[in-house]
């Protein structure tokens, strides 16, 4: 009868033992080497180790750059994307240098600390009852956000030099009477690059109200819809209000 | 032209002395190191580094020396050679070598060869592959479940 092989180990002299017996070696392995071996795997395979031991438990959050795809694309069914998952995630995780949170119907707040000291890029988008963006990150650069309109402040994320805007919430910076310029706008003062997509311009005619200054603003795109009636003249307004601007686009869809 | 020549020697832990030509040995970032720093004229002894596994690891880089004018995608077909003949046991060794004499490349596909194995393995699966020991208490396993449970829902 063959033997399993506990029982073949069973039967070999102890101080032979150690040469058969296959030990756990991997878990010995130095820290850098095994954030080397887990940055190697798909993100979602490199999270699941830390369920193997106490070793590995957080070895997987010193994985500089993880491959977010899975994320996204897990995050698409929605529910176990929770508050507290993402804050665990985030808190977890201090190289993370993008993440990315698509279609979660669970997520209700996002808090950005600068635990994510390396938390470079962050999307948040498509998150129908996310209420509270808190951002407090001196390493954050670039900002994309589709969603409702909502309250961001800006004051604590002092290097944001991208910020892309869309949905309903784009539309709070074109202002119509009914619905007036949201005290939203506080700035990040680095801001190079803006993007607005704004999804329809109303009862145009009303005096439109300063955009604020940005003095480092390069770039401005805005994507509008409008209605063949609408003046864009109070863009006007905008350019004047950026001095360093060297791009602008503006590509609006008429609606009829 | 007489330091191309060059022989350096290596000593593993259980005694045995390696003659390796410099353009090999500098395959390893820390020799090349030793070398610069013209500490290499002597025997380098290599305290956690067997004989079995230095002539790997040896092989490996003479390989390399040796393909550099070949195609990459020969190479790459050589490397893939070399590591599957090789079990988990003396993967650990070679992993271990490779960082401790900073050989790169080999680090590199040792610790691919390690991600490869772990790959559509379930934590279970992963454990006994590599028999690590699961010492967590029930209470904490369910604790990071729930925690990172948007990243667990693979089949069992």
């Amino acid at each position: 009868m063959e033997r399993s092989e506990p029982e073949l180990n069973h039967c070999i002299p102890k101080k032979h033992k150690r040469k058969f017996d296959s030990g756990d070696r991997i878990s010995g392995l130095p820290d850098d080497v095994l954030v080397s071996i887990l940055s190697r795997l798909p993100f979602k395979v490199a999270t699941t180790t830390s369920l193997l031991s106490r070793r590995w438990r957080r070895a997987w959050t010193l994985v500089p750059r993880l491959d977010f795809v899975p994320v996204c694309n897990f995050l698409m069914s929605g529910e176990k994307a929770s508050d507290e998952v993402l804050d665990n995630f985030l808190s977890n995780s201090p190289f993370l240098e993008c993440l990315c949170v698509l279609y979660s119907r669970t997520l209700v707040r996002v808090r950005v600390s600068n635990l994510s000291l390396h938390l470079k890029n962050l999307e948040i988008s498509f998150c129908p009852k996310l209420e509270c963006l808190e951002l407090h990150s001196t390493s954050l650069l670039t900002l994309k956000y589709i969603g409702r309109t909502m309250k961001i402040p800006f004051d604590n994320v002092p290097n944001l030099a991208e910020l892309c805007i869309e949905g309903e919430w784009g539309t709070i910076w074109c202002p119509t009477p009914r619905r007036k310029l949201l005290p939203i706008l506080t700035f990040p003062p680095r801001l190079q690059k803006l993007e607005l997509f704004v999804d329809a311009m109303e009862e145009v005619g009303s005096t439109w109200p300063e955009f604020p200054l940005m003095s480092q603003l390069k770039h401005l795109e805005l994507c509008v819809a409008v209605y063949d009636f609408d003046s864009l003249l109070f863009l006007s307004s905008w350019i004047k209000a950026c001095p360093s601007l060297h791009r602008f686009t503006v590509d609006a869809s008429v609606l009829v | 032209m007489a330091s191309t020549l060059k022989k350096i020697i290596l000593k593993s832990c259980d005694g045995k002395i390696l003659e390796v030509e410099e353009a090999v040995a500098v395959q390893s970032q820390m020799i090349k190191n030793m070398i610069e720093d013209d500490c290499a004229n002597e025997e380098i002894p290599l305290p956690d580094i067997t004989g079995e596994i230095l002539s790997m690891i040896i092989e490996y880089c003479k390989m390399h020396v040796d393909g550099e004018n070949n195609s990459n995608n020969e190479l790459i077909a050589r490397d893939a050679d070399f590591i599957t003949r090789v079990d988990l046991n003396t993967l650990y060794y070679l992993i271990v070598a490779a960082n401790f004499l900073n050989v790169k490349s080999l680090l590199d596909l040792t610790c691919q060869r390690v991600a490869d194995i772990i790959k559509g393995k379930s934590p279970e699966e992963i454990r006994l592959t590599f028999n690590i020991k699961n010492d967590f208490t029930p209470e904490e396993e369910e604790e990071i479940r729930k925690k990172n449970a948007w990243a667990f829902d693979y089949k069992d």
